[in-house]
């Protein structure tokens, strides 16, 4: 029977290819959820919600100089800017740059190997630690939006 | 990809090869892109992005070029993530 594609298989997942090369916010918006579908509204909130919980936690740098050291100004244009549309979010939607603290990697090096093919099958102790790691810097595992996403006419998500 | 003598050009050529005929529908350059990148949208819904070597972080060789395709058959096709392609120098 296969796996389920939830979100704690979509993060561990996604993370550990992060932690094998750097990716862009778009990458956040892919992979596999089977309750999610793509391109929604809802895809767009999670993938905010999960790369803000990552760098508050100092699990993931900002690389795109633009946004190094302006972590608010990166957030605002992710949330205002649909990831889909071609106006002005499109750049940092796909053009920006993304990648793994030392403490990421680490933590990854305690669950799985370093080489092969990434894990999506979930490993709660992994999922457990990571959920202790947002919490104790008040972005907690949760459904409830905490960067809500800004409809508007020009953010037409597809 | 193969490695090449010039990983932006071989890039850049892949490029052209992916637009198929097509013209983006936009582009853009600078302001939140590093120095000689850029991000074209393509009529069928595909972003592709360029980066020339040496704009990538420390997980990515400076001599070597990538290209991102983010289209929805091909994200299918890739586990329901964007293609990301390596231009490597030889």
């Amino acid at each position: 029977m296969p796996q389920p594609n939830t979100v704690e298989s979509w993060l561990q997942f996604g993370l550990q290819r992060l932690a094998r090369d750097d990716i862009s916010p778009a990458f956040f918006l892919g992979g596999r959820i089977d309750d999610i579908p793509d391109r929604t509204p809802q895809r767009w909130q999670l993938a905010v919600d999960m790369m803000y919980r990552c760098i508050v936690s100092g699990l993931i740098d900002v690389h795109t100089p633009r946004y190094r050291n302006d972590h608010e100004g990166f957030f605002h244009v992710l949330r205002t800017f649909a990831p889909y549309g071609q106006g002005d979010g499109m750049a940092l939607w796909h053009g920006g740059d993304l990648c793994p603290t030392e403490r990421l990697i680490d933590l990854l090096d305690k669950y799985f190997p370093k080489t092969g093919p990434c894990n999506r099958a979930v490993n709660p102790a992994f999922i457990q630690e990571l959920t202790g790691i947002f919490a104790e810097h008040n972005v907690p595992w949760s459904d409830a939006p905490l960067l809500p996403i800004i409809r508007n006419d020009n953010s037409a998500i597809a | 990809m193969p490695a090449s003598d010039d990983p932006n050009a071989a890039a850049l050529s892949y490029v052209s090869k992916i637009y198929n005929g097509q013209t983006p529908t936009s582009v853009r350059t600078g302001g939140n892109l590093p120095t000689g990148s850029f991000v074209a949208a393509m009529p069928d819904g595909a972003f592709i992005t360029f980066r020339p070597a040496g704009q990538a972080s420390r997980l990515t060789l400076d001599s070597t070029a990538s290209v991102d395709i983010n289209e929805a058959t091909i994200n299918a096709l890739n586990g329901g993530d964007p293609l990301k392609l390596k231009f490597p120098r030889k």
